[in-house]
Parts: structure tokens; sequence; C-alpha cells
């Protein structure tokens, strides 16, 4: 599972690793139980601080996103669908409360909003539709995953 | 004999300088002479130019090293031998470092990374990297072969004269002799097995290296690079662990059953040479076809969207400042010890990295001792 990180923007490394991870979950393509490489691995491959991806590991830790343990290393502990914990729920709704109120000070029509909310939401869903039909077509098939789409 | 040492020089010199003169062929185009820049930049006039300039100066070097080495056959012989093959390197590394300098002040000038989105791709899951395999056929077939020739070595050795050929001059006829042992008898294939054993933990260690996305590649790209990249230089590797080996064999079987034979030693003055030009050329010719292979689409028009790029890949970012004259590589945050080199086949250590500069201490103090060594030795 690739992922993209903008070494320009203002967010921080960490911070990018994070949202893209979380990103990649709503979307379907980091499902439960998939194990994700190791921090080392990772600092590796983008050729950033080890430090840096043991902080974006720690902050999804902390949100209980992944668990890691001695034996399989860090896996995707949640799922899209399964409910939330109460915790989660009042610190979330803070923060959507402050995105929500950006984009109406700045003079967003109310519908606007909610249109972009819906758009959001669908397009994780349609992501996810998609990884599910990707993921039946290589399972039926039984094509070795190597190389890709041509 | 003075001719027979003077060519065999002058070709490896050739050798050095063809390398350094198709090197920009071999090399991604975002990365011309170690420069790295955006793909839009592609076939910019300034790279152009300095290409140009960088393979003038390696013919140039060329023909300064030759002219030294002529220049001073007359006089030492030993300087004439030791002189053309680092005054090639030297003069051709200076020509590099000169010549990207134009890529550098046009990037600078016109700020071509000024507006171009930057990325870091790579992947976060546990089991998408899948290891090129290690071409163990070669390191094993190298190491049976080297194992027989000891065995047979085995089987003679009362038949072996006592004091052993040990050296032989450039004309292939013996100048040095040593009492028999099993060091002067075995030494040479000893030391070839150890130096098989080394390519081939080199060649899992590699392995360990990073070779992250380059710009405007497609994370599909990416992985045929990385994987084509990669198998290409493990074989040849593995070639040059063979190489050694039947180098070794040859010399080895000689001194033991034909000492005094010129024609043998002469055509292994030959074979050897044929072998290490047959297995770079093979290389570069692969090297060429993957590079190729991996620029269909054609890359050369800047953006055009095509069929086959349904995304636009971004560009990496410009990581020159890691890059000390575009040679050695000085990077903190990169846990990597090896990284792949910016101009040139093969790995390069990083600097920032402790281990890094701890295996460079290493590897001084050893080639120090060597030398310590050897001027020790004859006086001895």
């Amino acid at each position: 599972m690739d992922i993209e990180l903008d070494p320009q923007s203002p967010v921080p490394i960490y911070q990018q690793l994070h949202d893209r991870i979380v990103e990649a979950m709503a979307a379907g393509d980091l499902e439960p139980g998939h194990a994700l490489a190791s921090v080392r691995h990772v600092a590796l491959a983008f050729g950033i601080n080890v430090a840096t991806v043991g902080k974006a590991y720690d902050a999804l830790r902390r949100q209980d996103l992944i668990v890691t343990n001695r034996k399989s290393g860090s896996v995707i502990a949640r799922e899209p669908g399964m409910g939330t914990e109460p915790a989660f729920l009042a610190d979330w709704t803070a923060r959507l409360t402050t995105l929500l109120a950006e984009a109406v000070a700045h003079g967003m029509p109310d519908a606007d909003v909610l249109g972009y909310c819906q758009h959001t939401i669908d397009s994780f869903a349609e992501r996810r539709r998609r990884a599910t039909e990707a993921h039946t077509r290589r399972t039926t098939t039984d094509t070795p995953s190597r190389g890709g789409k041509p | 004999m003075n001719g027979i040492v003077l060519t065999i020089t002058g070709a490896i010199t050739l050798l050095i300088a063809a390398l350094m003169f198709i090197m920009p062929t071999l090399m991604r185009p975002t990365l011309p002479l170690g420069v790295s820049i955006p793909h839009g930049r592609i076939g910019d006039p300034a790279v152009h130019r300095a290409i140009q300039r960088f393979r003038c100066g390696v013919a140039a070097a060329f023909i300064v090293s030759l002219a030294a080495c002529l220049a001073t056959s007359g006089g030492s012989p030993n300087l004439a031998l030791l002189l053309p093959v680092p005054l090639m390197v030297v003069l051709g590394t200076v020509s590099y470092v000169l010549a990207r300098r134009g890529i550098l002040r046009a990037k600078r000038e016109h700020d071509w990374y000024r507006g171009v989105p930057v990325r870091l791709t790579a992947s976060v899951s546990a089991h998408d990297t899948v290891d090129t395999p290690v071409p163990a056929t070669w390191f094993v077939a190298s190491l049976l072969l080297l194992v027989a020739v000891a065995g047979f070595g085995i089987s003679i050795y009362g038949a072996l004269p006592d004091p052993m050929p040990i050296h032989w001059n450039a004309a292939g006829v013996v100048d040095g002799y040593a009492a028999k042992s099993a060091w002067s008898v075995f030494g040479a294939v000893c030391i070839s097995i150890g130096v098989i054993v080394m390519l081939f933990a080199i060649a899992f260690w590699i392995r360990s290296a990073p070779m992250r996305r380059v710009g405007g590649d497609t994370p599909a790209q990416a992985q045929r690079r990385r994987h084509g990249q990669q198998h290409l230089t493990l074989e040849l590797l593995g070639q040059t662990a063979a190489l050694v080996a039947i180098v070794t064999a040859c010399a080895v079987l000689q001194g033991w059953l034909a000492p005094h034979a010129s024609h043998w030693s002469g055509a292994i003055g030959i074979l050897t040479p044929a072998l290490i030009v047959a297995v770079i050329a093979a290389f570069v010719v692969r090297w060429m076809r993957l590079n190729r292979s991996l620029s269909r689409p054609p890359a050369g028009s800047t953006n055009t969207p095509s069929a086959d790029t349904p995304t636009p890949h971004p560009d990496t970012p410009d990581d020159d400042s890691h890059w000390k004259a575009g040679i050695i590589y000085i990077n903190r945050d990169d846990p990597s010890i090896l990284v792949p080199k910016r101009f040139g086949i093969g790995w390069t250590l990083n600097f920032g990295h402790p281990t890094g500069v701890l295996i460079t201490l290493g590897i001084l103090a050893l080639v120090a001792l060597l030398l310590i060594s050897a001027t020790i030795q004859p006086g001895s």
C-alpha cells in the first residue's frame, strides 16, 4: 500500500503519515489485520527520520487504530462500520466543529458544507467498494499479485 | 615486456574512460550528472551542454593520462604503470564536478523546482516488498570450481616442486619462488574463496539498501526499476565471483602444472581482460535495455497525459543538498547505511550514519595496513 508524503507542505511529515494511513483505512486499502511495515522499515523506504515514523505510529496507537505486539508488529485494528469509542467521539466532535466553523466563517453556504461532507464520505465508500471488487477478482482468478495491472 | 605492461595499463584506462563516457546514458534522465531535476526539464539545453562538456572532459582526461603514461615510460616504468589509472579517475571526477555546475547554475537561476509538486512515495505495508533473489548459482559454482581445484592440488601435492614458483612478470616468466608449504600452494585459492564468500555476503547486504521511487515514475514503474536494477547488479556481482574463480583456477593450475609455459600465461593474460570486458559489456547492454523498457511510454514531452498514465506522477524532492559534489552522501535523517550511487552503478555509504563512517574508517585502515605491509615486505 503506497503512500505519498509532501516534504514541502507546512503539515509535519509525521502528521501526513498518520493522516494518509487513516485515509487508506477509510478507503478500505488498509483492512483490519493488515500488517504495517516496522517503523525502521518505513523510515528506510522514505529516507526519513526513524523518530518521525515512530511519532506517527504512536499517534495511531494512542487512537487504537493500530495495535503493536512483539510477534506480528503493528497491525490495523479497526475498520469502517464497526462503531466508535466515546472518548474518540468527544475529541473528534471538537475537531469537526472547528473544521465546519472554518467553512461557515469563510462564507460557505450550509448546503455546500454538507455537500462536501457527503461527497467525501461517498468517495470513501466508492473506493472501498472498488477495493473489495479488486480483491475478489484477485482471489478468484488466483493470479500471482506480482506486477500489477498492465 | 614493457610494451605488454603499457598496453594493459592503457586498456584499463580506456575501459574506465569508456565507462565514464557512456555513464550519462545509463543514468536516469531526472538525475543528469547527479543533479536532481524535475522531469519537465529533461532535455533542457543546459543539461545537454553539461553532459557534452563532461564527455569532452573525459576524453581530455584519457589523452592526458595516456600522455603521462608514455612520458614517464622512459624514465620510470613503475610510474608509467601506476600513474594512468588513478590519473584517469581523478581527472574524470574533476570534469564531472565541473560539468555538473552548469546544470546547478541553470537550475538555481531559473528556479526549476518552483511550482513543481514533489512527493516521497513508499509502501507502509509489511509484505509489499519482495526481495530480489540473490543469483546463488554464480557464487556456488565459483566456490565449487575453486574447491575442485584445491582438491586436485591436494592429490598432486607430493609431485609439486619445492620451491614453488609464486610470481610471474608481465612476460609470463617466473620471477618469484617460495618454499613449498600449504600457503604457497593453496594461498591464492584461499584468498579467492574468501573474496567470493565476501561478494556473496555483500549480495545479501545490498538488497537491504532501499531503491526509492525516482521522479516521474509510477509506483509500478518504480517497482520494476527497483527489481530490474537490483537483479542486474546482483548478477554482475555473481559474474564477478565467477570471473575471480576462473582466473584464479587458470593461474593456479598453470603454476602447478606448467609454471614455465609462457604461452599459457599469455593466454591467461588475454582471457582475463576479455572476460572483464565481456561481463561489463553484457551488463551495460542489459542495463540500457531495462532503461528503454522503463521509459515506455516516452517521457520526453512535458506532462502530456497519455492513456498509460491515468494519474500524473509527481517528481521526487530535490535532494542535491545531501550530496556533496554529487558524490558523497551525508543525510543524518536517512536510517539507510547504503544508498544507490548518485552517478555510477552500485551503492555508496551514507556518511551521515555512524555505521557508514565506521565502515569507511575500517576500509581506510585496511588499505593503509595493506600498503604498509606491501612496502615493508620487499625490504625484509
